[in-house]
């Protein structure tokens, strides 16, 4: 009888992911690696995009040399945020997001992304909630 | 919305439950109060994975199960300890829960937001949809209005009461955030909506018509993250998400969605999902960093209320509720103080003490250091179920071993996973932060 019991990475308290560039891989952690899946969950929620953005990346160097993991790109639930290699930046999504939060909350380790909630009547529009 | 300095007796930023159920009671209280919600209407940028109960809710709503737009009443709560092929599954249900008042009910939030609002306009409240807040306005050291995304958008209040939810971008305006939400006390939940016919939902869940199951499971579901994984059943769909503790997802650079997506092949789970179609993907934070987290509640011209507040139970998966009540002590609160015509923070720390009275800071206090234990304790969520199914699997597994020899076998698999001393201390820990 064997058990796998996967290593997580553990920070110590008070410490952030930010800077930790050591860190294992996800695959190396065992995370599931699916095929991406997050456009058809999308197609199905409601949206009123606004013209304009609500998320902002402050500082696109501090994704181009600081950030070596990306995070904002796995911790978006809505994955609005892609690194493109060519062009060596975060592209933001913006009309697909679901206003949860998670990018000014931690998502980005770096605090390198500024959210606001989108005007009054524009967004995402729960049909089930 | 006219008038550039249109007054009220309070605002209120936010048309959840926290804010509906403060607004309610203004204006059943005889104030005239207006609640400004941003989305198109209350409950339409909202979204749970739990459940909402009677008596709390029937306390600011009164008998509102015989109106408002429920799916299921819940006879059946299920709690699992998940690997990715077992399950141990303890299974609590009662008839009691199946008769007026009931106790919980699934809803979609979405319609049952909605629906307050509309009880809440009926009260006298003016309801503002489609309208951000974004900014307070101050007098001096107090807060004296709020300013909204609209043209000539200003409005004044003597008080301003602030639900806007898990992102607390006023609360942290207002200077009493001291721990604005970051990776270490916030979750992630994602959860998708699955439409079945309601006879095969209650045929798979061995439900009676109209009745309804509410399961929580931990382990391989969150990929042994702190979190867990849920299942609710609707009239005629499936609520099916996980949440995970945020810093342990960002740290594993795990996406939330492919969690949902295996969580969903788990056999356990497939068999109860399979052939429904996706009706809808959703996401939403909570707030789980307990008591010691909570900015402070009220301030000059200010109370803050539900989400905002930090008030969650991340253990019992209950807020809602919590919303609802601290709400109604809001409004309570402002009531007993327009009588005197103080807003200060003096008078309205007034609130404060109502809800030292209540359930939310009783409970909150209960478990402060619960989700700091859980945080700090993966294996809780891995190791563990894997060795309650190993020990299961073992002694239900009838083969040429004698169970003395099984017992002698589990033991050394639990030692060469947990030193003794590590178990010792894991159960006096747990139990220190769950009593």
């Amino acid at each position: 009888m064997s058990i796998d019991v996967r290593r997580f990475f553990r920070r110590k308290p008070g410490e952030t992911a930010a800077g930790r560039e050591d860190l294992p891989s996800p695959e190396q952690l065992g995370m599931p690696q699916p095929a991406p899946t997050v456009a058809n969950k999308l197609g199905l929620v409601k949206f009123n995009p606004d013209t304009e953005s609500h998320l902002r990346i402050i500082d696109s160097e501090v994704c181009r040399r600081r950030c070596r993991q990306k995070f904002c790109t796995h911790s978006c639930p809505a994955q609005v945020y892609r690194w493109e290699e060519e062009e060596k930046q975060i592209t933001v999504a913006f009309e697909g997001c679901l206003e949860c939060g998670t990018c000014r909350s931690g998502g980005c380790p770096y605090e390198n992304i500024e959210m606001r909630y989108p005007r009054g009547g524009f967004g995402a529009q729960y049909r089930f909630g | 919305m006219s008038a550039a300095t249109s007054r009220y007796d309070a605002i209120v930023v936010g048309g959840g439950p926290a804010g509906l159920a403060a607004a309610y009671t203004l204006a059943k209280g005889g104030a005239s109060v207006v609640c400004l919600e941003r989305g198109d209407w209350s409950g339409s940028k909202n979204m749970m994975g739990g459940l909402i109960y009677s008596q709390p809710t029937g306390s600011v709503f009164p008998e509102f199960w015989r109106e408002a737009p429920l799916e299921r009443h819940v006879t059946r709560r299920d709690m699992w300890l998940a690997t990715g092929d077992s399950a141990i599954k303890l299974s609590f249900e009662t008839a009691d829960f199946a008769v007026e008042p009931y106790n919980s009910f699934t809803v979609y939030r979405s319609s049952f937001d909605k629906w307050l609002s509309r009880q809440t306009a009926a009260a006298g409240a003016l309801m503002i949809r489609e309208t951000l807040v974004e900014d307070l306005l101050w007098d001096g050291g107090r807060i004296a209005g709020v300013r909204t995304g609209r043209p000539q958008g200003d409005l004044e209040a003597d008080v301003v009461i602030i639900a806007e939810g898990v992102n607390t971008f006023l609360t942290e305006k207002a200077g009493l955030s001291p721990c604005p939400p970051r990776a270490a006390n916030v979750a992630l939940a994602v959860k998708e909506v699955l439409a079945l016919p309601k006879e095969r939902i209650e045929d798979r869940f061995d439900l009676d018509p109209g009745a309804g199951a509410a399961i929580e499971i931990i382990g391989e579901t969150t990929g042994g993250l702190p979190g867990t994984g849920f299942i609710y059943t609707n009239r005629d769909t499936i609520s099916v998400g996980v949440g995970v503790l945020l810093d342990s997802l960002v740290d594993n650079r795990a996406e939330a969605y492919n969690l949902l997506e295996r969580f969903k092949q788990q056999s356990q789970v497939r068999r109860l999902i399979q052939g429904a179609a996706p009706r809808e993907y959703s996401a939403h934070l909570i707030p789980e960093g307990g008591y010691s987290c909570m900015p402070r509640l009220y301030g000059d011209g200010v109370l803050v209320a539900g989400d905002a507040a930090g008030m969650v139970n991340a253990i019992n998966s209950e807020g809602a509720n919590l919303a609802l009540l601290s709400g109604k002590m809001a409004a309570e609160t402002v009531l007993a103080c327009r009588e005197r015509g103080d807003f200060s923070a003096a008078a309205l720390g007034r609130y404060r003490l109502l809800l030292e009275d209540t359930v939310i800071l009783k409970d909150l206090r209960k478990y402060d250091n619960a989700t700091k234990f859980l945080s700090t304790h993966h294996h809780l969520f891995g190791l563990y179920p894997e060795l309650m199914a190993a020990l299961a699997r073992e002694f239900l597994t009838v083969d040429q071993l004698s169970k003395a020899e099984k017992e002698r076998l589990l033991l050394k698999l639990f030692r060469s996973q947990v030193p003794t001393r590590r178990l010792l201390k894991d159960f006096y820990q747990a139990w220190r932060a769950l009593t």
